[in-house]
C-alpha cells in the first residue's frame, strides 16, 4: 500500500519514473520484496517521528541556538507530506531545553534559522540548486529524494523490506558542522557524495 | 546427652567440642550469609550495569524501529551464559525484540519501571531505554543464579571439610587437654572414695598442681587431717566418757546412800545398789514402780509438797520423811533432790537417817537430863544456903550470948576465940547470902525492857555516893545507848563493876572511872575503865569463877562471887564479859548485850 502511495506520490512529483525505478531497483537488489508490498499504514507518521528522533541523535554547534532556550526548528521545504503528524509528534517536546517548533517554507529564501530541514520540493529538479545553496549552512537536511545523500544531502529515507531506513552522508554532515551519534550511524547506510 | 551423672571427662570434652562446633558453625553461617547477600548484590549490580549498557546501545534501534540492530545487540548476550532471557519493549509496551529468538512471547512479563527482583531462582532487571531524555522503551533482562549457587555449593563443601577437620582436631586436642583438668579431679575423687570406703583417714590425696584443683586437694587433705584429729578426739572423749560413767557407776554402786532418778510422775528411773541396803529392795525391783509406794502414810502430804518444790526449781537438802522397808520396818530418810528441767527427772540422794535420828534422840535425852540435874543442883544450893542460914544464925546468936553473959569468966584468949568464931560466922553468912544470890540469878525471869544506860549508871552512882565522896572518886559517862535488857540484873552488873573499881585502889589514889558504850551490828558493847591496881593477865580467866579471890580479906574484903554473878547475868543476856588490864595502871571490863534480847520483849 505504502509502495503504491509512494509510486503515486512520485508520479505526482512529475519525476515519478526515476523514483519508481529506484524504489523497484532497491527492492529487487535486496531481493526480498514480497509480491504484495505491505508498507506501514502510515509512513508519514513514522518519518515524522524519525525527524523528531534525529534531534536526539544529532548535535548542532552552539551558535545555531541564539539563546539557551532558543527553539530547535524543524523546517519543511516544499510540499508537507506529514499532514498533522509532525505537529502531533513534537507537541510539547523539547530537546536539551530547546523547544521544538515547525517552520514550513515555500522557497529557499524563506529559510533563515533552521536545524532540521525536510526537503520535498515542488520541482524536484531544483534539488541540486537547493542543496548547493544550503551547503555550509548548519542544517540537517533530510529527504526522500533519490540520491539525496549522494548528492549533497545528509540523510535520505529509504524504504527497505517495508521498513524505513536511512542513508547518511557523513561528509556532508561534517561539512555542516553537525555531529551524528554513532548509534544512529550504526543503523544507517553510510554513503559518500558521488562526483 | 549430658546429665548430672555424666563423668567429668565426657562433660569437659562435650563442653569443648560443643563450644568449638557452635563457634565454627556460627562463623560459617555468618560467612555464608555475608557471601550470599554480597553475591546477590554483586549479581544485581552486574546485571544492572549490563542492562544500562544494552539500554544505551539500543536507543537508536528503538527510536528508529530497527529490529535487526536491536536483535544484534541482544544477541551479544550469548557471551553471558547466565542471562537466560532478554527483551526490548517499545513505548507502547509491545515486545520489540527478544533474546533468545526461540523464546515464546508468552514467557515475557509486562514491562515495568526501572528496578530488579528475584523470582524463582532468577534475577530480573528492567531498564528504561532513554536517549537525550526521551523514553523509547524498556529493556528486560533475566539472569539465572547458577553461578551463585555453584559458588555457594563450593563454599558449603569447603565449610564441611573445614568443620570436619576442626572437629577432628578439637576432638583429639580436647581428649588430651581435658586430662589435665579431669585427672587431678578423678584422682581426688578416687582418694575420697578410698577414704570413705575403708574409713582410713591416714590416706592423703596427691597434689598435681597449684591450680584450683591443687587448692582443693590441699583443702581436702587439711579436712582429712582435721577429721582424723577429730576422730581421735572423739575416741578419746568417748573413752573419757566411759571412764566417767564407770566412775559414776562405781560411786552409785558403792554409795551407802540411795542415789536415784525419779521421773515427773514419781516413777523410779534408775536406782543405785544401796536401795538393797537401805530399803531392802533390789534396784531392778524398784525401777518402773512409783516411789510413793514406799512412802510412810503419814509423810505423804509433806513429801508431795516437797516434790512440788523441787519441780518448781527449789533445790532441797535434808528433807526428811519415812519409807517402809521391804521387811516392814519404818526407816527415816534424809533427802537431797534437784530437778532437771531438760530431762524432766529428779536426781535424788536418800540417806538412811536411822543412826542420826538415834543420836539426836540420845542428845536430846542427855540435854534433858542435864537440865534436870542443873535445876536440882540450883535447887539444892538454894535450899542448902537457905537452910544453912538458920543454924548459922543460931551459932552467931549463941556465941554473942556467950560473950555477953560470960564475959567476966572468960579470959582474953577465950574472948579472942569467940571473936574469931563470930567473925567466921558473919563471913559464912555473907558467903551463904552471896551463894543464894548467885543461885537466884537466872532463876527469876526478869522482863526485858528498854533500858536507858545513862539513867542506870546515875542510879548506881547515887547508890554508891558515900564511898565516892569518901574516896573523892570521879565517875564519867555520857551518851550511853539505850538497850533491851532486864533492868535489875543489868544494874547489878554495873553495881559490881563500879564497886570493884572503887574498891581495888591503891592508897591515896583518887579513883577515876569511865563508862563508855557503843552499838555494833549484833550487840551493844560497854566498858568500865578505872585507874586501879590492875589484874595480872594470868588471872583474867580465874576472876569470873565463883569464890575465887586474888587478895586476902585483910587487903580487900569480899566473897569473890561478884564477877561470877556478872558473868552469869551477861551470859543470860546472850552477851560476853571479859577484861583487859595493865597491872598497877588500869583495868577495863567489857561486856556485850545481844540485840536479840529485843525479841524477848513482852508485848
Amino acid at each position: 500500500m505504502a509502495l503504491l502511495r509512494i509510486i503515486r506520490r512520485t508520479i505526482y512529483n512529475q519525476k515519478f519514473l526515476p523514483g519508481l525505478f529506484l524504489v523497484l531497483l532497491s527492492a529487487t537488489e535486496i531481493g526480498m520484496i514480497s509480491p504484495v508490498q505491505k508498507e506501514s499504514p502510515n509512513a508519514a507518521q513514522v518519518k515524522a517521528v524519525f525527524l523528531f528522533n534525529f534531534a536526539q541523535f544529532v548535535e548542532w554547534p552552539d551558535q545555531t541556538f541564539p539563546a539557551a532556550k532558543a527553539p530547535l526548528i524543524i523546517g519543511v521545504l516544499g510540499k508537507d507530506p506529514f499532514k498533522s503528524y509532525l505537529d502531533e509528534t513534537i507537541l510539547g517536546e523539547s530537546i536539551n531545553g530547546h523547544p521544538l517548533i515547525i517552520h514550513r517554507y515555500n522557497k529557499l529564501q524563506d529559510i533563515k534559522n533552521c536545524h532540521i530541514l525536510y526537503i520535498n520540493l515542488y520541482q524536484p529538479d531544483q534539488l541540486e540548486d537547493v542543496l548547493a545553496a544550503l551547503k555550509g549552512r548548519r542544517i540537517l537536511t533530510v529527504s526522500d529524494a533519490p540520491k539525496f545523500a549522494q548528492s549533497g544531502g545528509i540523510i535520505q529515507f529509504v524504504t527497505v523490506n517495508n521498513k524505513i531506513r536511512m542513508r547518511i552522508n557523513q561528509e556532508n554532515a561534517q561539512a555542516s558542522e553537525l555531529t551524528i551519534s554513532s548509534k544512529l550511524l550504526r543503523l544507517a547506510e553510510i554513503v559518500s557524495s558521488t562526483k | 546427652m549430658l546429665n548430672k551423672d555424666t563423668p567429668i571427662r565426657k562433660k569437659l570434652m562435650s563442653a569443648i567440642l560443643l563450644t568449638c562446633g557452635a563457634v565454627s558453625l556460627l562463623t560459617y553461617l555468618a560467612f555464608f550469609a555475608y557471601e550470599y547477600f554480597t553475591f546477590r548484590q554483586s549479581l544485581v549490580n552486574q546485571l544492572s550495569s549490563l542492562a544500562e549498557i544494552i539500554a544505551a546501545n539500543s536507543t537508536a534501534s528503538l527510536a528508529f524501529k530497527d529490529q535487526e540492530s536491536a536483535q544484534e545487540i541482544l544477541d551479544a548476550l550469548k557471551a553471558r551464559p547466565n542471562v537466560v532471557a532478554a527483551g526490548l519493549y517499545d513505548n507502547d509496551g509491545q515486545l520489540f525484540s527478544k533474546y533468545p529468538l526461540n523464546l515464546s512471547d508468552n514467557s515475557y512479563p509486562k514491562p515495568e519501571k526501572q528496578g530488579y527482583y528475584f523470582k524463582e531462582a532468577h534475577l530480573v532487571v528492567f531498564q528504561p531505554v532513554v536517549q537525550n531524555g526521551k523514553h523509547h522503551g524498556t529493556l528486560y533482562l533475566k539472569s539465572d543464579m547458577k553461578a551463585m549457587n555453584e559458588r555457594l555449593t563450593l563454599y558449603g563443601l569447603i565449610v564441611i571439610i573445614v568443620i570436619s577437620v576442626t572437629f577432628f582436631l578439637a576432638y583429639n586436642l580436647s581428649k588430651r587437654l581435658q586430662k589435665r583438668i579431669s585427672d587431678p579431679i578423678l584422682a581426688l575423687a578416687e582418694t575420697a572414695r578410698a577414704i570413705s570406703d575403708r574409713g582410713d583417714y591416714s590416706v592423703r590425696a596427691v597434689k598435681m598442681g597449684g591450680d584450683e584443683v591443687g587448692l582443693l586437694t590441699d583443702a581436702f587433705n587439711q579436712m582429712v587431717v582435721q577429721i582424723e584429729k577429730q576422730n581421735t578426739d572423739i575416741t578419746l572423749f568417748n573413752q573419757q566418757l566411759e571412764q566417767n560413767r564407770e566412775e559414776l557407776q562405781n560411786i552409785m554402786d558403792h554409795s551407802v546412800d540411795v542415789i536415784c532418778t525419779i521421773d515427773e510422775v514419781g516413777t523410779f528411773v534408775k536406782v543405785s545398789d544401796a536401795s538393797k541396803l537401805v530399803w531392802g529392795y533390789k534396784p531392778e525391783e524398784l525401777v518402773g514402780t512409783n516411789a510413793a509406794n514406799l512412802l510412810y502414810e503419814d509423810d505423804k502430804e509433806i513429801s508431795i509438797r516437797a516434790e512440788q518444790d523441787v519441780k518448781n526449781g527449789i533445790k532441797i537438802t535434808n528433807f526428811e520423811n519415812r519409807f517402809i522397808r521391804k521387811d516392814g520396818k519404818i526407816i527415816p530418810l534424809t533427802w537431797s533432790a534437784k530437778w532437771d528441767k531438760k530431762e524432766k527427772v529428779m536426781y535424788c540422794v536418800a540417806r538412811d537417817a536411822t543412826a542420826l535420828k538415834e543420836a539426836e534422840y540420845q542428845l536430846q535425852k542427855r540435854a534433858k537430863e542435864l537440865t534436870a540435874s542443873n535445876e536440882e543442883l540450883e535447887q539444892f544450893a538454894y535450899i542448902a544456903s537457905h537452910d544453912l542460914q538458920e543454924p548459922l544464925r543460931m551459932v552467931t546468936s549463941f556465941l554473942t550470948q556467950l560473950e555477953k553473959k560470960y564475959k567476966d569468966q572468960l579470959d582474953d584468949k577465950a574472948r579472942l576465940y569467940i571473936h574469931f568464931a563470930v567473925d567466921g560466922a558473919i563471913r559464912m553468912r555473907k558467903i551463904i547470902l552471896d551463894l543464894l544470890e548467885y543461885s537466884r540469878v537466872g532463876r527469876n525471869n526478869h522482863d526485858i525492857e528498854l533500858v536507858d544506860m545513862n539513867e542506870l549508871v546515875s542510879e548506881v552512882v547515887l547508890f554508891s555516893r558515900t564511898t565516892i565522896l569518901e574516896k573523892e572518886a570521879k565517875v564519867i559517862w555520857q551518851n550511853l545507848p539505850q538497850v533491851y535488857a532486864a533492868r535489875t540484873p543489868l544494874q547489878q552488873v554495873l553495881q559490881n563493876l563500879i564497886g570493884n573499881s572503887l574498891k581495888y585502889q591503891a592508897n591515896g589514889v583518887k579513883p577515876v572511872i569511865t563508862i563508855e558504850g557503843a552499838e555494833t551490828a549484833n550487840s551493844w558493847q560497854f566498858s568500865v575503865t578505872d585507874n586501879g591496881i590492875g589484874i595480872d593477865p594470868q588471872f583474867f580467866g580465874k576472876i569470873f569463877t565463883a569464890f575465887q579471890r586474888l587478895h586476902n580479906n585483910n587487903e580487900y574484903s569480899g566473897t569473890g562471887i561478884g564477877l561470877a554473878i556478872c558473868k552469869k547475868i551477861i551470859e543470860n543476856h546472850g552477851g560476853k564479859i571479859w577484861v583487859q588490864s595493865v597491872p598497877g595502871k588500869n583495868t577495863t571490863f567489857y561486856f556485850t548485850i545481844s540485840k536479840s534480847q529485843r525479841s524477848h520483849v513482852n508485848s
